[in-house]
């Protein structure tokens, strides 16, 4: 149950940097909350209107208070949980939408004074090249469907801008692209429609392999090993399965699995990628001569700008580092 | 959760996996809520393609166009068959109040997106970048508390690179990649592949606050 608490003139009702734990409604009195400015160390006063909530964002957040709530004269407030205060609100929808823009406009000022701080020492990249520049990463990446997305964005809102000639000419270019890839693909359709009954694509999993979730990606790649649906993939998800098994510390599984790979694809896109793994894998098993050998050969296969021939170099230099 | 979308079919927008929902840099008055399927959130930085999140059903996305018309500050790509229901200033309301849930929901992430803010301008607010810096570090810390490994109390590896930092901290890729050249050369960090392994954050902790004192005192 919410319980309403009173204050003595000149009381603290909670500091700057406190812990929330739940959310104030001023009944009778005056409060004033006072912070101070990050940047320029002024102090800022606001007062609390009667009926109006305070402390609610950091309880939300379940963060410390941004400011001192100090009571100026004889005040009373209803405290509540922030359960109560969610159950109370969920249940009125002009306070709903009432603390909602409290918290957008609260959101706004805070993003506006950190833009405020970049514009001025930091080289921002115009909106419009910056677009065109997403959809030119697209492209080069061999990405036509996104490439084709970002260049026809582009031209919606910049139909006469700096590079709207150059945009004009990379969308067809990615368009036909696109096409032709589908036309190659006439597989894919059919794809889809198996895929709808599965959560895992071939896009679902390297993101989670980007994001380190190595168990997740192991698991889906032995899928598409095991499965017929990419049947175009398995080379690449058995490489992927040897990557994962080595970022799981798993070397001895992972020198084998890319000692696979190779044999049986020794034509992969990323034959250089995993030579390198097999190095690493030795590494990690303690083998530098091993592990010496492979980064040896990887670094003829890989091009220099590639991260991993950049690592391979660091853990020639320094064995046992990395 | 439970969520009754129904009401909202007019809003549902299918896409499949590979489509792009929006694109970084682009202007935008949208925001989204995944009905089902899955999205990935990634930015591009010079030649790399980076993953920021992967987000799920019942999950918001483009939220801050409600607030003002800032560019869009990364993609969203659909990586399974998505369908998303998308709002503009106008029926948010009426989303909103017909499913006090997700105005939950929306209220939590508000309240998480004020206090990111509210902590990343506490970084800018530094007057030298290698606090900047060393204060990005602490923040990431503190965003995901990390267990103490084995014997080596205090070191911490972070999944970012001298791009990120440069983003976070405000200034250039260059000046960013000098400042953490010179912290892998006093031993305060490795740099790795993908990642970052800062020798001691307690370290960098202390030159925070250190430059903060003498930013207080010069006031």
């Amino acid at each position: 149950m919410p319980k309403t608490v009173t204050y003595h003139a000149n009381a603290i009702i909670y500091f700057q940097g406190d812990k929330a734990n739940g959310i104030f409604i001023l009944k009778q009195g005056k409060v004033e909350l006072s912070s101070e400015d990050i940047a320029t160390g002024q102090k800022l006063k606001e007062m609390v209107i009667i009926g109006e909530f305070f402390g609610t964002q950091a309880a939300i957040g379940g963060s410390k208070h941004n400011e001192t709530a100090t009571a100026l004269t004889e005040c009373a407030a209803v405290f509540l949980t922030v359960k109560e205060f969610e159950a109370l609100i969920t249940s009125n929808s002009r306070l709903l939408m009432k603390t909602l823009q409290a918290f957008s406009n609260k959101l706004r000022r805070i993003h506006h004074q950190v833009q405020s701080c970049l514009t001025s020492d930091h080289i921002n990249i115009s909106q419009e090249a910056g677009l065109f520049s997403v959809g030119e990463y697209h492209l080069n990446e061999g990405q036509y469907e996104q490439a084709a997305f970002a260049f026809k964005q582009y031209l919606k809102y910049w139909p006469s801008g700096t590079y709207a000639p150059q945009a004009k000419l990379k969308a067809g270019e990615a368009q036909t692209a696109l096409e032709r890839s589908e036309e190659k693909k006439p597989g894919k359709k059919a794809n889809q429609q198996a895929s709808d009954d599965s959560v895992i694509t071939p896009e679902y999993l390297e993101a989670q392999y980007e994001l380190k979730k190595y168990k997740i990606a192991l698991k889906g790649y032995l899928e598409i090993v095991h499965g017929e649906k990419y049947p175009d993939l398995k080379s690449y998800a058995e490489f992927r399965i040897g990557c994962c098994l080595y970022h799981l510390k798993q070397y001895s599984d992972s020198v084998k699995q890319m000692s696979i790979v190779l044999t049986k694809y020794p034509n992969l896109e990323q034959l250089g990628d995993a030579v390198a793994f097999l190095g690493l894998s030795y590494g990690g098993l303690n083998q530098p001569e091993k592990a010496a050998g492979f980064y040896r050969k990887a670094c003829e296969i890989l091009p220099e700008s590639s991260p991993l021939y950049q690592m391979i170099i660091k853990n020639i230099r320094q064995p046992g580092g990395g | 959760m439970s969520l009754d979308l129904s009401r909202f079919e007019r809003f549902a927008k299918n896409f499949s996996t590979g489509q792009t929902i929006f694109c970084e840099y682009e202007p935008g008055n949208s925001f989204y809520l995944i009905n089902s399927g899955r999205v990935k959130i990634v930015k591009i930085i010079g030649a790399i393609e980076k993953t920021i999140d992967i987000l799920q059903p019942g999950e918001f996305f483009g939220e801050m166009a409600l607030l003002e018309n800032a560019p869009r500050s990364a993609s969203i790509i659909a990586i399974e068959d998505c369908t998303i229901l998308e709002f503009n200033r106008d029926n948010f309301e009426a989303l909103m109040t017909g499913n006090p849930q997700l105005a939950l929901n929306l209220l939590h992430l508000f309240a998480k997106r004020i206090n990111d803010q509210i902590r990343r301008f506490s970084t800018l607010t530094l007057k030298d970048d290698y606090a900047k810096v060393a204060d990005i570090f602490v923040m990431l810390n503190e965003q995901s508390p990390f267990k103490e490994s084995n014997n080596n109390k205090g070191e911490r590896e972070f999944n970012c690179t001298v791009e990120d930092i440069a983003h976070w901290a405000g200034i250039s890729v260059k000046r960013s990649r000098e400042i953490i050249s010179n912290f892998q050369y006093k031993n305060r960090l490795t740099l790795m592949q993908t990642s970052m392994i800062v020798t001691n954050i307690h370290d960098l902790e202390r030159m925070v606050k250190s430059q903060r004192n003498s930013q207080l005192k010069e006031k």
